[in-house]
Parts: structure tokens; C-alpha cells; sequence
């Protein structure tokens, strides 16, 4: 089958040569007049010419911010927002969509290790990233899986000196180190070589005095990333390898202890041939494993182990055919095996593999717009195959006017948990299996007697999860009535289908339920996104976005709306049917966000940074029983959160001070990951 | 003459059966609430061990006509332990200490309020059985919702009206508000005693009246 598709690709390749031989064609040479980003479609595109909402944080921000994770900085950002999980994964929200349907790529290449769905961000250290592309909306028909709400690819620096060093020390709050090692080399002019090592380490938090643990437990983290260019005028190789531990050590009282080691490694070789200016050919090979072991002893004996081990190797074979200067066809091929043993898993080792096929075309027309067009076939092993198509639109109404419109399909894949899971709670009893292991457990069961009440019928158990699918849609709009100015305004909204949830399948004769997961749900995710920059004065920049956000269950909307939906104000009142108005949407959401940040810089290298994030109010869980968040259940109060840098530079050195939460927010209760007001000084030298 | 005595007599049929004292006099509905009914169990899951013991302990009965808790072995129509709650009609799910039924009992759970549920669903009725209790158990399924970690709360599902028919094939409903002592605004499963059941109630005294 794949040498049927290669042969394909090669008769491809044969025939735009000959349609196109006169036309020429070098995106490396291309005279690039703005920012560019590549991974809206995997080819480079300048920034401003693209019709998909994307958004590009730059290194001279990321330095800035002064975060020691990917976190602080994405938190920044509007429209995204940093949700803890309850195993105190920090992952990212946004589009109103879960860390789960995020796709995370440093340079290119995803991060796993999302043992409850969330990707943990905190473990990223932003040192040697060059720059942030930030892509919403679906981009499933380039990536694939998980790439529902969008993609986010950190770009990591290549050396652009024969020898560069930099190394930045950060002290804050709760004795936490960060240190960072960046040392670039260029070699022969052709290989250009760049070593990253980053410490962190802190002594953790807690915000809850009497409960047994910390909020976060003393960490150790410790990245390593090396990076290999060889360009020549028809190869480009890139290769890179990156290494990550975390370390946390715990003690619940004198007689239990534990700890928690996270060890992860990729390791990555890209090769670009490009012919005579027209074609490129990419070969992309990535591995990457992330292993987590968390013991808890008490003094003689183990009291719970947890382990997690999760492998994933992909390969991508990329052709890109100029058809003139700016008009350019894509086709790829890749494949991906992902493994993964874990412990409360029906099976200790379980793994699927895909292969997938995708096409795209850019095109320009006229002198003010172009479109794109692209899709992928994904093959799997487990679930029905999945097309992801994608279309968007950008044209210039005039010299300050442009609009953008943007559609496509996305997908998220069954993890392996809701698959595989075989959990039961040692506390209160319940159990939660995976779809595919419910048949075998089930009947397992029923054999010793354990079951009470089968509350499925088991043709039920039968066929496969079926892939959580969406439909994204984007419309902008960008003024920019001058250089100082800039505005961007996005409207969204993401119809998720055949969300996967978890429902009873069975009572046990303890009383207690078993759950398993299955489609259930459809939600929407809808809002309007405003960012603007204003240079106020050469020396003053200021910058606000805005986001509006509904976020709902299509079903409880319509559950709502036939009045099968009550709620109770407190447990002295009776119930009573509520009103459409009263749905306030799906958990952790808020409405409102705001964000707004200043910047003031002097001729002595002397700059001041400012910035605030506002988020209404949000609930976390339903109160009164009624299984939705509605206006009579208990809320997050809305926040401010603001912080506060100063710097000076003085010839190779930059000192900076600064404080994040300048204003001591906190909700230990809601917010487990905001410790409260943080103080730090950082010292950085460039040589 | 034969028809004025006629109408005499049919006018004395009519003013005798408007008479009020002729009339069977009907009982008011009554409409209470209960606190604080304490249905303790013994067994369950270990919550330090995770270790499962079969459940066991006396149910606690209540009776709607006298409106109390009750120890008698047939004069009783719902009783509960732990988030379990039976009816005195139909068959023992066998497990320990459970009472045997006397009565003819039954229940459904209707969607509506105090106020909307104003007829009973006769065909809506069941009785327990030697396959489950007429009130499913366990959270989402019967009376109440679960709430998983961290908060492990159960919240009495709003909108959940019981109707029964009692022991004695009288009727009633009820609402249950809080599982938890004294019915506090909001429970923490791990400071509050839980088991505590807070209840309205309406019980319709008069024989074959299936309204309130």
C-alpha cells in the first residue's frame, strides 16, 4: 500500500515538474518583508498573508515575561488559560476547548505523556525557544489527531553567530533556582550546532496548612536539548535530541513517604532535498518516549506504585511543489505507532498505529487574496478511518481592511484510558474500565457474583469508540490603519460531536457503580476574539485583547429548554425547573477575559513591563446535583492578576527584577496553581 | 298532587345529599418535613484500606400516617441505610439485616416539584424485588448524585420526586433535601456526618385518593 502511494507521489512529482518547469520557486529566498510562521501549513507563510487565525509570541516576549515554564507564558495570552486538572497537571485551554484537544509541537514534533488527557506544561522550559506559533482552529488536516482547538509549536533557536553563549540565573519566591545554558556554534558555515541545559528546582508550596500534602512538593526539573543543522543549497538535516527529569520527593506524616520521577526523550532527524528551486522533498523521523513512576511507602512496605510509560514514533515523508512563486502543493505521507503500559490497565501493553495521506494547495489570486485548501485521510488501527478536511480565505478589502474565514473538520482519537482503563477507587468503591476491556471485565465479574444490576444491555459492549470529531469555524478581521496600530478580531465557534464521556454501565453488589466511556456528548465552544497593539510613543507599547467566550452541552441546552432540568438554591429549599438563562455552561469557563500589557523602555536600555489578565467568574463543579453548572451553583469569584518587571541592560548583562501576582491574589481552594504574589530577581548574559 | 309529592320527594334527594353532615369527611392533606432522619449502615468500602465488607445494619423505618420513625416490623413504608432507601412491598434483596416486607408498598421516582407532581402515575409504581430495590441504587441512577473526588458529595438530585404508595395502599411523596446532618448549605463530605436524610413530605390520608 505505501509503495503504491510512493509510486503515486513520484508520478506527481514527474508531472508539475514538466507543467511548471519555467516557474520558479524558493520559500527560503523569498524576500521575507514580516514575521513568518510554518506551522499553519507545514510550508513557510508569512504571518500577514495567512487566512488562518494564528498568533506568533516572539523571543524578545518570551524574555520579557521572565517565565521559567511554557505556563506563565501562555497564560498571558488571550483567549488562553491555564487549567489545573486534579492530578495538578497544568495544561492549556483554549478556543473554550480542553488540554486534550490541543496538539503541543516543539518544532514540529508532538509532546505526549497526557496521562489523564492533560498535557503537563509546567515540565517545558522556554529558554531555547525562538519564537511561539500559536495556530486556532482546527488543524487536523495537516496533523491529525488532537489538533481540535488548535496548534501550538514552540521553535526552537538555531545559531546564527559563529559562537554565541548566553546564560540567564533566576532566583524567586519559595527558593526557586532557574538556570540556563545556551551555547551556539557555527562550524564550516554549513553546521551549526546548539546545546541547551536548564535547572530548575524549587521547594513547592502549600496553600492548604492542615490537609496532608503540599499544594506543589518540593521539584527538581532538569532539561537538556541539543540541536543539528547542515544546510547546503539542496540540504537542509536537522536533528535534535531532548532530554527531561523531574524529581518531586513527598511525605504524607513520619511513616508514609513517596516520589514521583518523570523521565521523557525525543530525539528527531528532518531532511529537506530541494531541486532546482521548484520542489522540496521532507523527511521527517521522530521518537519520543515519557515515563512517569510515582511510589508511596510506608515504612515497610509499598503502599502504591503508579507507573506510566508511553512511546510514539512517526514518520512523515512531505513533497512541496512550487507552481509558481507563490502557489504551492503539498502532499504527505506519514505513519505513527504509539505503545503504552500503565498500571490500573485492563492490559499491560497496549499500542495502535495509523497511517495517514494529505494534500493541501495555497494558492494567490488576484493581487489581494489567497486561499487554501488541504485534507488528510487517517488510516487506524482501531477506530473508523477519518477525513479531515480544511478550507480558508483571506482577501484585502483595502490597504488597512483585510478579512479571513476559515472551516475544518477535526478529530481527537480515543486515548488509551478509554480504552484500557481497570480502575477502582480504594476510598468510596466505584470503579471506571475502558470501553474496550468492559466487555471481558464485565463478564468476569458476573462469574463471581459481584454484579447487582447490568444497567447496559451487552450488544452495547459490542463494535468500537468512535472518534471524537468537530467542526471549527473562524471569521477575521485585521485593521491596521498605521504602523502604530494594529487590530484583530476573530469569531469562532468549534461544534465538538461524539464527545467522549463516561456513563454507568453497571452497579456492583457493594452499591457502588461501574462507569465506562463511551460517545455521549456534543458541546459547542463559540466567542469573539479581540488583539490590539498600539505603539503609544516610540517608547511606549501597549497592547489589550479581549475574549468572550460560550461554551455548552448541546444536550443540556436542549434538556433544559423541554424543562427536564432542576435545580435548588440551598438544601432548605425545594427544587424548581430552570430557565434557559440559568445554564451558565460547561465547568472552568468564563466569559469574559481580558488582557493588557505595557511596556515603557528608555534610551538607557532601561525598560519597565506591565501587565494585567482579568477572568470572570467560572464554576468548578455543580453544587446542587442537577449534573450542570447553572447560575445557582458556587462560583469562582472573578481576578486580576498583575505583574510587574523592571530591567536594565548594561553592555553583555541584563538585570531585571520583577514580581508576578504583584497584588497577592489567591483562592487556595479554586486555584491550586497561583501561589499567591511571587518575587524575583533574574540576571542574564549574552555574549 | 302525585307530582308536587314528586317533586317534594326529589327536592328532599337533593337537600339530603347536599347535606354536609351525610357527607364522608375528608382528611386534610398533610404537608411536613422531616430533619435529620439518621439511617446509619455498617460495612460498605474501608475507606483506609479499600477493603469491601458486605453491608449490614437496621434500616430505619418511617412511617407517613404518624409521620415517625418506627420500629415496627410490619407498620412501616420506606426505611433507609446508608443511600439506600427500601419500601414495604414486594421482596428482600437478601442482603444482611434487611427487613422482610409486610406491607404493599411501592414507589417511582417522578420528574417535577413538590408542587408540579399532583397525580400519582399508578402504573408508574414498583415494588422491590429480589433483583433490586425499587429506588435504583447508587449516585445518577436513583435519588441522588454523586459527586467524585476531590469533593465526594451527594447532593439529593433536584427535580427527583418519590411517590409512594404506603404499606396500607395510602399515598405520598417526597422530596429529599440534604444527606447530610443539620442540612448544611454547602456539605463537606469530610467534615459533616453524613447518612442524615432531610425530607419534605406530603402524605394524602384518605383511602383511593391518588391526588394531593
Amino acid at each position: 500500500m505505501r509503495t503504491l502511494k510512493l509510486t503515486l507521489l513520484v508520478a506527481c512529482v514527474c508531472f508539475f515538474q514538466i507543467l511548471k518547469a519555467q516557474q520558479t520557486f524558493d520559500t527560503l529566498n523569498t524576500n521575507i518583508l514580516d514575521e513568518v510562521i510554518i506551522s499553519a501549513t507545514k510550508t513557510l507563510r508569512q504571518l500577514s498573508t495567512l487566512p488562518l487565525p494564528a498568533k506568533l509570541i516572539s523571543k524578545e516576549e518570551i524574555i520579557k515575561s521572565n517565565s521559567s515554564s511554557l505556563t506563565e507564558i501562555l497564560d498571558d495570552q488571550i483567549g488562553i488559560f491555564i487549567v489545573p486538572d486534579f492530578g495538578g497537571s497544568n495544561g492549556v485551554q483554549m478556543q473554550g476547548l480542553d488540554s486534550e484537544y490541543t496538539l503541543l509541537l516543539i518544532d514540529g514534533y508532538p509532546l505526549i505523556g497526557r496521562q489523564s488527557g492533560t498535557l503537563d506544561l509546567d515540565r517545558i522550559s522556554v529558554g531555547n525557544i525562538e519564537k511561539i506559533e500559536i495556530i486556532k482552529g482546527s488543524s487536523s488536516s495537516l496533523y491529525g489527531t488532537d489538533a481540535i482547538g488548535g496548534v501550538i509549536n514552540l521553535i526552537t533557536s538555531e545559531a546564527q553567530k559563529d559562537l554565541s553563549f548566553n546564560s540567564n540565573y533566576k532566583y524567586s519566591s519559595y527558593n526557586t533556582n532557574d538556570l540556563s545554558l545556551n551555547l551556539g556554534t557555527i562550524v564550516n558555515h554549513n553546521h551549526r550546532f546548539n546545546v541547551y541545559l536548564n535547572s530548575l528546582s524549587s521547594d513547592g508550596y502549600d496553600l492548604i496548612e492542615n490537609d496532608l500534602m503540599n499544594t506543589v512538593e518540593p521539584y527538581n526539573r532538569y532539561t537538556g536539548f541539543i540541536r543539528y543543522n547542515y544546510n547546503n543549497k539542496k540540504w537542509t538535516v536537522f536533528s535534535s535530541i531532548r532530554g527531561y527529569i523531574e524529581n518531586q520527593d513527598f511525605k504524607l506524616n513520619d511513616n508514609t513517604y513517596g516520589d514521583n520521577i518523570t523521565n521523557e526523550f525525543s530525539l528527531n532527524t528532518s531532511i529537506k532535498y530541494s531541486s532546482n528551486d521548484r520542489l522540496m522533498v521532507i523527511i521527517d523521523n521522530y521518537f519520543t518516549n515519557y515515563k512517569n513512576d510515582e511510589e508511596l511507602k510506608s515504612n515497610n512496605f509499598n503502599y502504591e506504585e503508579s507507573f506510566f510509560d508511553q512511546s510514539l514514533y512517526k514518520t512523515e515523508l512531505r513533497s512541496i511543489f512550487g507552481l509558481n512563486e507563490e502557489n504551492k502543493l503539498t502532499f504527505g505521507i506519514g505513519y505513527s505507532n504509539e505503545l503504552l503500559s500503565r498500571n490500573n490497565f485492563f492490559d499491560n501493553n497496549v499500542s495502535q498505529n495509523s497511517t495517514n495521506y494529505f494534500i493541501q494547495y495555497e494558492g494567490f489570486v488576484f493581487e489581494n487574496t489567497n486561499y487554501i485548501f488541504g485534507a488528510r485521510l487517517d488510516k487506524h488501527n482501531q477506530y473508523q478511518s477519518v477525513f479531515s478536511p480544511r478550507a480558508a480565505l483571506r482577501t484585502k478589502l483595502n490597504d488597512n481592511v483585510s478579512i479571513k474565514l476559515s472551516f475544518g473538520k477535526g478529530f481527537k482519537t480515543p486515548d488509551f484510558r478509554e480504552l484500557y482503563f481497570n480502575f477502582s477507587n480504594s476510598t468510596s468503591g466505584y470503579s471506571v474500565i475502558g470501553f474496550n476491556a468492559a466487555k471481558e471485565i464485565i463478564s468476569n465479574l458476573q462469574d463471581l457474583n459481584q454484579i447487582a444490576n447490568l444497567i447496559i444491555s451487552e450488544e452495547e459492549f459490542n463494535g468500537n469508540l468512535k472518534p471524537e470529531t468537530s467542526l471549527s469555524f473562524n471569521l477575521g478581521l485585521n485593521y491596521k490603519p498605521n504602523n502604530r496600530i494594529n487590530v484583530d478580531i476573530n469569531l469562532f465557534r468549534n461544534q465538538i460531536k461524539n464527545l467522549i464521556d463516561y456513563k454507568i454501565i453497571a452497579t456492583k453488589i457493594n452499591g457502588q457503580n461501574i462507569f465506562s466511556y463511551y460517545n455521549l456528548n456534543k458541546v459547542y465552544t463559540q466567542g469573539l476574539e479581540v488583539n490590539s497593539t498600539f505603539k503609544v510613543k516610540d517608547n511606549i507599547d501597549f497592547a489589550i485583547g479581549y475574549q468572550y467566550l460560550d461554551a455548552k452541552d448541546n444536550d443540556a441546552v436542549n434538556r433544559i429548554e423541554n424543562g427536564e432540568v432542576y435545580a435548588r438554591i440551598s438544601p432548605r429549599s425545594s427544587s424548581f425547573r430552570i430557565e434557559s438563562n440559568d445554564y451558565f455552561g460547561l465547568y472552568n469557563r468564563s466569559k469574559h477575559n481580558i488582557n493588557s500589557k505595557i511596556t515603557i523602555s528608555s534610551k538607557n536600555n532601561f525598560q519597565i513591563y506591565f501587565k494585567s489578565k482579568y477572568r470572570s467568574r467560572f464554576g468548578l463543579m455543580d453544587n446542587n446535583g442537577n449534573d450542570i453548572l447553572d447560575n445557582y451553583d458556587q462560583f469562582v469569584n472573578p481576578f486580576i492578576i498583575s505583574d510587574l518587571s523592571i530591567s536594565k541592560k548594561i553592555k553583555n548583562y541584563t538585570f531585571t527584577m520583577g514580581s508576578d501576582n504583584l497584588f497577592d491574589y489567591s483562592d487556595p481552594q479554586n486555584l491550586p496553581n497561583n501561589p499567591g504574589r511571587i518575587v524575583y530577581s533574574k540576571i542574564i548574559i549574552s555574549i | 298532587m302525585r307530582k308536587t309529592i314528586t317533586y317534594i320527594t326529589l327536592l328532599s334527594l337533593i337537600l339530603s345529599s347536599c347535606s354536609k353532615d351525610d357527607e364522608v369527611q375528608l382528611l386534610d392533606i398533610v404537608s411536613e418535613s422531616f430533619e435529620n432522619l439518621y439511617a446509619p449502615q455498617n460495612g460498605g468500602v474501608n475507606p483506609r484500606t479499600g477493603q469491601f465488607t458486605p453491608i449490614s445494619g437496621e434500616f430505619t423505618k418511617f412511617n407517613f400516617s404518624t409521620g415517625q420513625i418506627t420500629t415496627s416490623e410490619t407498620d412501616w413504608d420506606v426505611a433507609f441505610r446508608g443511600t439506600d432507601i427500601i419500601v414495604n412491598g414486594g421482596e428482600s434483596l437478601g442482603t444482611i439485616d434487611e427487613p422482610s416486607r409486610t406491607g404493599n408498598a411501592a414507589v417511582y421516582i417522578a420528574s417535577g416539584t413538590m408542587l408540579s407532581v399532583v397525580e400519582v402515575d399508578l402504573q408508574s409504581l414498583s415494588q422491590d424485588s429480589t433483583s433490586g430495590y425499587a429506588i435504583p441504587s447508587g449516585g445518577g441512577n436513583g435519588w441522588y448524585t454523586y459527586q467524585g473526588p476531590p469533593v465526594n458529595i451527594i447532593s439529593p438530585t433536584p427535580g427527583k420526586i418519590l411517590v409512594f404508595r404506603t404499606f396500607d395502599g395510602k399515598y405520598a411523596k417526597m422530596e429529599i433535601l440534604s444527606y447530610y446532618k443539620d442540612a448544611p448549605e454547602s456539605p463537606d463530605a469530610f467534615t459533616d456526618e453524613s447518612r442524615y436524610y432531610t425530607f419534605n413530605y406530603e402524605y394524602q390520608p384518605n383511602e383511593g385518593i391518588t391526588n394531593f
